[in-house]
Parts: structure tokens; sequence; C-alpha cells
């Protein structure tokens, strides 16, 4: 570390809670928000097409758009920018320094952010699990008990869009903002305060759908289909400011990592050195980068639709709500891809440390991210087979759809070959990385009926399509997910992991999962339409036997954060340097990982994976005397 | 590498081939003879049946493809197994060419083999699938122009079902002959829904604004479910009810009694309309 | 590379070099996203004219709005030009990109403050249908990604102007806002072309 640091002033806890952080920060932004909705209403006033109805939109909306302001500026985010027009030069110093209060505010320090991430967005999906526990409860019995119909609704839309919204950065949040640039050899990301901003622009995406619960709720589903959206209530806004922040969020972890990637690579570190996890961070950054402004586009205009009465998506006034299933959809796809892809990236990296060889095939895993990367785009429409648009463009869709099972058939090819003849040890992560495959070849089959039309016109809309996308969701991403916690843990949090409770979460997880979803290719075979609150007496049966599993699925959750609890705050194991033996770059620095990671940028001497390679030279010289040409 | 090892790798190869075929011997006629006949939507209409046989097709298909995954990887587990307890690398292999191109070739077979076959099957022999296919379908039957047109009113939470041919004549029970090549032309009046007669193997998207038309051939009378399958508001869940498939002399006999029943009242009420939309609204909700 | 890049620096800011190849690479990959947004509204143009659902596109019957081509023909002007002048101070020497950076961005500003004009006398509003509601967001949007754009080169102008960032970085910064600039004219001549000429 550079001996120029700033030394870290020791003050008494009070004080240090006075100034830019995370307090500030809520207390700013609930202010903002009660100025906003002040402010939207009086902006309202005399403009009666604005108040044809029995709620003030532009209240909402200015409300919660003062309530961001407040929040960032709380944070600290306001200072550069103003510093920048006043011609102050850049410095990042003073936001990398510090003790743990660093991780409640504006830090620049991609390893802070990583942690951030973890946490942040870790709480968020335990609260979208919470609501699932809810759902099923409902679902024990064939008509509504546990809760009234519009409330189901509004558990199904929250746990929907808080999972789809959190998880989409669920693996590069936390791992992509940590380990790229340590498996790059650089020292930070390319923006770091961009990098920043997409983090603390989640809690507030997250606070603010959850306030939807106060305002009418959500009943509408993730997918917000306009018209039914458009006329919903008071939390259709908070749905839609919700998206329209964590859109921007993800348009900006994708930028930032996609530069990060393509310019600040060590020197050696040539593209087919790049380790896999980062060829999938980069895929899934370009789609970040491209698909998620179509939903910022999107949520734009069904809030100028309800907040200055535009008909976008109103047939009754010249709209057509066909053009927000298109444009949704145009984000939708490539978003599914978003969850995919890291999950790939992750069981990959993890599959040659554990077999102890080399990834099989590496430029066919590129190709085949790379391909499915591309193909994402051209096959929207495969949601809407049966909505009556485009009847002539089913064959095109339905062969796109096809055709991407080909580039992610390669990814099976990969662990295939890297499992061939392999020496197979069955550690965590590894277990974790083995089941993604099961999920994914379940999840990925049952998707090849729903892009036959004949077959989807079956199962469209049906609980068949809720099982086969937690299928991949849950069973890929977020397999892959915890595949990665238990492989990266050690080296982010410094501390192991109980294994016994960790083999625990796993087999518990793993079972009660398909237990959880397999029967719900039935429910959706024999009729039962998703997002209802009631069914068919016939399907009770196999209803119950679902919850129960999923209680006990739920309950899994619970060892792991048992787990994790009793490891970081009790046990406090140190991990070792590099408990895994793997050779990739980020297991060659100390832990903890110094503020800026690398004394000297290293430079590349062999490919990540080169196990079993005979007289394979070391993976980077960290001291490197001479300069070699820059390695990209 | 010694010799003993690379004359083992011909072995595992075959060794996986061989279950892997014992498995599917034993799994496909399963598939077909005894899951086949019960995988849905049964066989009630010939849009049904083609659904069926596409899903009795791809299962056939998927499932061996799945044990082949399933075998590779389980037969891995057990021979490919660290027993050392140590950390012993592999054998550094990175790839082979081969097997690669061999790969590609056969999936990418496979999934243009599932393409031709889908849009054959949704084309040329089931017209459509039962699938809304918008204002102006493109897969039509034979015999489209005389098809008896059923117009399906979808609304919050309430489905109407309209027989122009028959003066109009509304009913909130549908009712559609045997043997009979039937239009349904699905619309809504608020919000979009969809229209799902699960055991007819119809399904199209009621759209406000918008006729969505879909083909269905009763083969034999008898019940159907009717659901809504897409996400419409608060009772989203109970907008079911039971249809029936009636025999051609049975369904005239039920409109003209229903329109018996129904005279007392329409008396009093405008004639039916042709028109199912709003007139503009600047803002509903 | 020079030999800077292998140690760290005091404030914790990477090289100059460095950093200027970050600005330029990452004002292509915002541009092309912002490009994708407005792709949205392209889309939206295009399919509400084609569906002309219930005949409503041109407006309520006998309202067919038509905003002004005076006003038009000037912000198309405009924002061309501030594209044109970016990219020519990006080209200048250090000492004249203060002038052009300064042009660039009042013809943006004016650009702006055009649209805001327009819009307080427009003749017509959000809810006159189809093609009233693309144009009111369309160019509502545009005007804030364009505003967006005239902050960044103030910061450029500032830079130039103070001691605030290197040289290298300076050329960098102006080249990556020039190009943005570019972008966002070709999406204005789209939008001069579908919501004035096709309409
Ligand atoms: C404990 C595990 C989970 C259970 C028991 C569960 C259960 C459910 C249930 C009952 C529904 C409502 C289905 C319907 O009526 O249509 C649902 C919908 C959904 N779930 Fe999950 N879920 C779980 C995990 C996840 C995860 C991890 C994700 C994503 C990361 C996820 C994403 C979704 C989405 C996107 C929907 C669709 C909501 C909609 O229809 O708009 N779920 N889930
Ligand atoms: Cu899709
Ligand atoms: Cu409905």
């Amino acid at each position: 570390m550079s001996a120029t640091a700033i030394p870290v002033v020791r003050r008494p806890v009070w004080r240090r809670l006075i100034g830019f952080n995370m307090l500030t920060g809520l207390v700013l932004g609930i202010a903002g928000w009660f100025l906003g909705a002040w402010v939207g209403g009086q902006i309202a006033v005399g403009h009666d097409y604005l108040l044809g109805t029995d709620q003030n939109d532009v209240g909402a909306f200015v409300g919660y758009l003062f309530a961001v302001i407040g929040w960032l500026v709380g944070l600290g985010f306001a200072n550069y920018p103003i510093g920048r027009l006043l011609g102050r030069p850049p410095t990042l110093r003073h936001h990398e320094l510090g003790g743990w209060t660093r991780y409640f505010r504006l830090c620049t320090d991609h390893k802070v952010v990583g942690i951030q991430y973890l946490f942040g967005v870790g709480i968020f999906f335990f609260i979208g699990g919470l609501n699932a526990m809810l759902m099923r409860t409902e679902l024990l019995r064939p008509i509504e008990k546990a809760w009234p119909s519009g409330q189901y609704l509004t558990l199904v839309g929250l746990h929907g869009t808080m999972m789809i919204m959190m998880t989409s950065a669920f693996i590069l949040g936390p791992f992509g903002n940590y380990f790229v640039p340590l498996m790059i050899g650089a020292r930070r990301m390319a923006f770091p305060r961009v990098e920043a901003l997409t983090f603390w622009l989640t809690p507030a995406a997250g606070l603010i759908l959850m306030s939807a619960i106060a305002f009418g709720g959500l009943p509408f589903g993730w997918t917000g289909y306009a018209p039914l959206a458009v006329e919903g209530r008071g939390g259709v806004d908070a749905y839609v400011t919700a998206f329209i922040l964590i859109a921007i969020s993800l348009t900006l972890v994708g930028l930032n990592l996609l530069v990060t990637i393509v310019t600040m690579r060590a020197p050696g570190m040539t593209w087919t050195r790049l380790p896999i996890f980062v060829w999938g961070v980069l895929a899934t950054s370009v789609l970040m980068a491209l698909a998620a402004p179509v939903l910022v586009a999107t949520m734009t205009m069904v809030l100028m639709d309800r907040a200055a009465n535009t008909s976008y998506f109103l047939a009754s006034a010249g709209g057509s709500p066909y053009l927000y299933e298109n444009l949704f959809w145009f984000f939708g796809h490539p978003e599914v891809y978003i969850l995919a892809l890291p999950g790939f990236g992750i069981v990959l990296e993890i599959l040659p440390v554990f077999t102890r060889k080399p990834l099989w095939g590496y430029r066919l895993a590129v190709a085949g991210m790379v391909g499915v990367m591309l193909l994402s785009f051209m096959v929207w429409q495969h949601h809407l087979f049966v909505s009556g648009m485009n009847a002539g463009l089913r064959p095109f869709y339905m062969l796109t759809t096809e055709l991407i099972s080909i580039p992610t058939g390669f990814i099976f090819l990969n662990a295939m070959g890297t499992l061939w003849r392999a020496q197979i040890r069955f550690t965590v992560p590894m277990l974790f990385a083995l089941a993604f495959f099961f999920n994914f070849l379940i999840g990925g089959l049952s998707g090849v009926f729903l892009s036959d039309v004949p077959s989807d016109v079956t199962t469209h809309g049906s609980y068949f399509v809720m099982a086969h996308f937690h299928y991949t969701i849950m069973g890929g991403l977020v397999f892959a997910f915890f595949g990665a916690v238990y492989y990266w843990l050690p080296k982010m949090l410094g501390v192991v992991l109980n294994e016994t409770l960790a083999k625990i979460h796993f087999w518990l997880m793993f079972v009660f999962f398909n237990l959880t979803f397999m029967p719900l290719f039935a429910a959706g075979f024999l009729g039962m339409p998703r997002r209802v609150s009631a069914y068919a007496p016939h399907l009770q049966v196999l209803n119950d036997f679902v919850s129960v599993s999923a209680f006990v699925l739920g309950f899994s959750m619970l060892v792991f954060l048992a787990n994790l609890v009793w490891s970081l705050v009790f046990a406090r194991i140190p991990a070792a340097e590099n408990p895994w033996a793997s050779r990739g770059l980020e297991w060659q620095v100390p832990t903890p990982v110094p503020v800026e990671n690398f004394e000297r940028i290293p430079v590349i001497r062999s490919g990540p994976y080169e196990y079993g390679v005979p007289n394979a030279p070391a993976v980077a010289d960290f001291t490197p005397a001479a300069l070699p040409a820059a390695g990209s | 590498m010694t010799t003993a090892a690379s004359a083992q790798i011909p072995r595992h190869g075959i060794r996986i081939v061989l279950i892997w075929l014992v498995l599917t011997a034993i799994a496909a006629p399963l598939i077909v003879f005894v899951l086949g006949p019960h995988l849905p939507p049964g066989n009630m209409t010939s849009e049904a049946g083609s659904q069926r046989d596409a899903n009795v097709l791809l299962t056939a298909l998927l499932v061996p493809i799945a044990l082949l995954v399933v075998t590779f990887f389980v037969y891995s587990f057990v021979v490919f197994r660290n027993r050392t307890g140590g950390i012993v690398d592999g054998p550094p292999l990175f790839g082979d060419a081969g097997v690669q191109l061999l790969w590609i070739v056969l999936t990418g077979a496979i999934v243009l083999a599932l393409a031709v076959w889908g849009s054959y099957t949704l084309i040329v022999s089931s017209h459509g699938a039962g699938g809304g296919q918008g204002p102006s379908p493109v897969d039509q039957p034979k015999g489209h122009e005389h098809a008896l047109p059923v117009q399906v009113i979808a609304q919050q939470w309430e489905w109407t079902f309209r027989y122009p041919t028959y003066g109009g004549f509304e009913s909130r029970d549908l009712a559609i002959p045997d043997n009979t090549l039937v239009a349904f032309h699905v619309t809504s009046l608020d919000i979009t829904h969809s229209f799902w007669a699960y055991e007819l193997g119809v399904k199209a998207d009621a759209v406000p604004g918008v006729d969505d038309i879909a083909y269905v051939n009763a083969r034999h009378t008898g019940f159907f479910q009717i659901r809504c399958a897409e996400l419409c508001g608060l009772w989203h869940a109970h907008m079911a009810k039971k249809g029936r498939v009636l025999s051609l002399p049975a369904f005239q006999a039920w409109i003209k009694a229903a329109k018996q029943k129904n005279a007392v009242v329409q008396k009093y009420l405008a004639p039916y309309s042709d028109v199912y939309f709003p007139a503009p609204l600047r803002r509903a909700g | 590379m020079d030999a800077s890049v292998h140690t760290a620096l005091p404030d914790g800011v990477e090289p100059a070099e460095l950093l200027a190849r970050n600005v330029r690479l990452g004002a292509r990959v915002w541009a092309a996203s912002v490009g994708f947004f407005f792709v949205a509204f392209f889309f939206a143009f295009l399919y509400l004219r084609a569906l002309d659902t219930n005949g409503l596109w041109r407006g309520w019957p006998h309202h067919h709005p038509t905003p002004s081509m005076g006003f038009g023909v000037a912000i198309l002007v405009c924002v061309l030009a501030s594209a044109a002048v970016a990219r020519a101070a990006a080209m200048l020497e250090p000492t004249r990109r203060r002038v052009g950076a300064i042009a660039a961005l009042l013809l943006s500003l004016a650009a702006v403050a055009l649209q805001c004009a327009q819009f307080s006398s427009l003749g017509f509003g959000p809810t006159d249908a189809g093609y009233a509601s693309v144009f009111v967001g369309w160019t509502g949007l545009f005007a804030l990604f364009l505003l967006g754009t005239a902050y960044w080169l103030a910061t450029v102008v500032a830079d130039v102007s103070g001691d605030g960032a290197s040289p290298a970085f300076q050329a960098a910064a102006i080249e990556a806002v020039s190009f943005v600039l570019i972008v966002l004219a070709g999406i204005e001549i789209a939008a001069f072309i579908l919501l004035y000429l096709v309409v």
C-alpha cells in the first residue's frame, strides 16, 4: 500500500454517524419524499387531466424522485459532480480507506462494494423468499383461506419483482465487483464512483418497491402488463420507479464491468487466458448495457401513461397493449440470460478447480456464452405465441428459440469434458456446481416444450412455465450463487464456513428444490394457470406436497444463515490464503486483500486452468522486474 | 500417459453408452405407451390431439437426452472420483476438436429437425394448433370460411359468449357443436385476459381492441374447462367455468331453448350489439 | 504503457493514459445504451403508427396535433452543430479546445431551451392520442439526455480551465463527449424525420 495514505482519525461512534453515510441518506431520502409529494401535488393542481383519477401519480413520482435524490445526496454522491464542475481534481483515496464504517457509506473500493452487494442483495433475496413461503401457505387450500386474493397477488408481484430485480445482480454485484479486478490483475474498476452508485441504487429500488404495499400493492405480477398495471393503484408507481432505478443500476454495472475487462487487464492477461467467469461477466455486461435501457424506456412510457395521461398502451386512446408486451420482452428475454450467463461462468470456473483438470474446450465455452448473448435479442416473441400478434412470425421465433439450445449445450459439453477422467473432489462448491447442471438440464429441456408452438398452446401461462423458470433461475442461478458463496467467501470474509452445516444446506436445498418444483410441471400440464390464489380442487394433493417441500426448502436457507452467522460471528476460523489450491489469480493475493490488491500490477505467465500440465509456469509474476509490452 | 490409461478410454465411453441405451430402452416405451396417452390436453379436438402428440414426441426425445447427460455425470462421479484424499492432478486435456464438432453437428441437427417439425405441425397438420392467431390468421384450416363463429368476450372477471350466426345471441355459458369447425373470436372489454379451454386445446389472449382468432374442431362430445391464463386482477383465479361440446342437434336445441328463456327479458333490452369495444375513454381506472 | 502503471499512485487514481482509455470506451458503451433506450421510442412510433388502433394515431377526430416545424428545425440545427463543434474541439490543439467546448455546450443548452419553448406553445398535449404521446415522450426525454451530456461538457470545460485533469485525459474526455453527442445527433435526425416529416 502506498505510504501517503491519509491517517485514519479515530472518532467516537456518535460522531461517525454524522456525515455522508447511509443514515444521512435515509433521513434526506424520507424528507425528500415528503417534499416531492408536496411539489408533485402543486404541479398537478390546475391540470385537471392529471387529476382525473382518485390518485395523484404526479405527486407519487416526484416524491420518489426527490427521495432518491435525497438518498444519493445524503450518501455523498453529489459532492464529486459538483467538485468536477468547479474543476477539482479527482481523487479516490478518502473513499477507499476507513474501518467498518466503509460498508455503510459511499466507498469506491471494489471489494467493499462487492460485500455491500452480497449482504444488500442477500437481504432482499430473503424478503422475496419469505413472500414465497406466504404464497405457498395460501396454496395449501384450493380456495382463498390465508390471504384475500388481492393480497395474494401482491405477494406474487412482490416476490417476482423483488427476485428478478435483485438476482439480476446476484452474481455480478457481489462476485463481479469483488473478483473481476482481482482475476484480471487490476487495482480497481474502471469507474469506481459509478460502481458505488450501482450498489446504492439497489437498496433504494428495493425499499421503493416494498413501499407499494402501502399504496395498494402490486397485483399484476413482475411483468406488469399494460393496461392492467397502467390502470392500477398507487403500487404501480412504486413498481415503475423501482424498475427504472434497478435498470439504471444494471446498465451502469454492465458498462463498468465491460470497460474494466477490456481496458484494465494486466500485461499477459490475453483474451484466451481470461478466466471463464470473466467471460461470463463480459457477455452478461453486454446484455445489461443494451437491454436494461429498453426497460428504462418502457417503464418511462408507463410512467407517462400514468402521470401525464399519454396513451402508449391504452387501445382506447390510440395506443396498444402489444407495444408494452413487445418492449417488455425485448428487455425481458435478454434479462433471463442476464440471470443465466453468470451462472454458467461460475460453474465452469469451479469445475476445473475440483477436477484438477483444465477447462475442457475453453473456446467452445466462450463461443457458447457469446452465442447465447447474441441470440437472446432475437427470441422475445416466444412469450407471445398465443397473444394474437404476428402469427406468421411464430415459426421464426420457434427456430431462434430452439437455436439457443445449441450454445447452451456447449456449456454442458464443457462440463462433461472436464469431468472426463478427472480427479473429482466433492467439496461444497463442487456439489452446488454439479447440482446446477442437473437443474439447468431440466430447466433447459422443459424450455424446448415452451418453444414448440403446439406444445406452448398447452403450457403457456400455466404452472409449467412457472416450474420451468424456477428450474433455470433458482435451480441455475441460485445454485451457482451458493457455489460461488462457498467457493469465494473464504477470500472475501477471511473465515472458513462450517462444512457440515454447508453439506446439510446443500442436500436439503437440492432435494427439496426438486421436490418443490418437479410436481409443478405436472400441475401446469393438468391445467393450473399461473398467478392464481384458487385452483381446481383435484390439484390439492399435488399443491400440498409442493407447499410442504417449499417450507423445507425455505428452512434450508435458514441453515445457510445459521452457518454464516456461526462462522462469521462465533467460530471465526481464519481461512487459508488458497484453501482449494486453485490456480486462479484471485487466490494468489493475501487474505484479507489489501486495499489496492496488488503492490505492483502482476504480469500473467500462464492460463488459470493449467492443472496437470507438466512444468506449467506459475500463474503470474507478482514482482515483475522489467516491463513487458502491454498484454492486451 | 501410460498405455494402460489410454486403453481405458474407449471402455468408459462404451460403458456409458451401454448404460444409456438400457435406460433409454426402458424409458422410451414407457413414455410413448404408458405416459403418452395421459399427456395433456387429451384428444377431445384435433387441435388438442396435435398438442398431445407434440408433448409425447418431445418427452420421448428429451428424456433420452437428459438420461445421456445424467448417465455421463453419475458415471463420472463414481469412476473419476478422487480416491486418494489428497490433491492429485488429472490429465491435462484441453479439448478435442472432433468431439466438439460432433456435438455441434448433433445438437444442431436435433434443433433444426425440431424447428422444421414444429413449423410443419403448426402450419400444415394442425392449422395453428388451437392458438390465437390474431385478426388475420395465417394458418387456416380447410373450409374456414364456413366455420361457426363464436365470439369470446372477456371482461373483469367474466366471460360472455356470442353467436353472430344465431342472431347475435349471447350467453354466459359456452357450448359448441362437435365435428364442426369453430372459429373463436376472442376479445376483451377492459384489460388483457387469455381464453384457455383446456380440453379443447385452445388458448388465445383476449386483448382490448383486438380480434384474436383460434380454430378448433371437436371430435366428440363432453365437458371442458375454461380458465383465464393471463393475470387480469383481483378475481383472475375465478374466471373459471365449464363448457360443453354437444352434438349438432343438441347444440341447436340448446340455443333455441336459451333464446326462449331469455326472450322475456330481452324484449326490454337494446338489441344485441355487434361492436365490442367501449367508446374511447380518456382514462379507465 | 509507462512505468507508472505498475506502482500505486498517491491519490488512488489510475494513470492518465488508462483513464483516457476508460473514458473513451465508456462513452462508446454509454452511447450504445442511449441508442437502445431510444430504439424503444423508434419502435413505439412505427408500431403505433402501423396499428393505428381505433383510428386514433393522429389524434382525436378533428384535432390532429402538429408541432411547429420552425422549432423542430432549430432544435435539429443546434444539436447537429453542437456535435460537430464538439468533434472539432476534440481535434483542436489544447489552447483552442476550451472555446470549442464552450461553444458546443452553449449549442446543446440552446437546443434544450428551444425544446422547452416549443413545449410551452405546443398547441396540443400528451393526452392527444398516439402520435402526441410519442412526440412528447421522445422529444422530452431527448432533451433530458442532452442536458445530461451538457453537464458532462461543462466538466470538460472546467477541466480545461482549471488544472483538474491531465492534458491526456482532457483530450480523451472531449473526444468521448463528442462521440456521445454524435450519437445523440443521429437520434435527433431520426426523430426529426419521423416526428416532423413522416408523422
Ligand atoms: C423457496 C423458493 C421459491 C418458492 C417456493 C417460490 C414460489 C413461487 C410461487 C408460488 C410463485 C407464484 C407462481 C404463480 O402463481 O404464478 C412464484 C413466482 C415467481 N418466482 Fe418464485 N419461488 C421461489 C424462489 C424463487 C427465486 C429464487 C426466484 C428468482 C430468482 C423466483 C422468481 C419468481 C418469479 C419471477 C415469479 C413470477 C412472478 C409472476 O408471476 O409475476 N422465485 N414463485
Ligand atoms: Cu424469453
Ligand atoms: Cu382474466
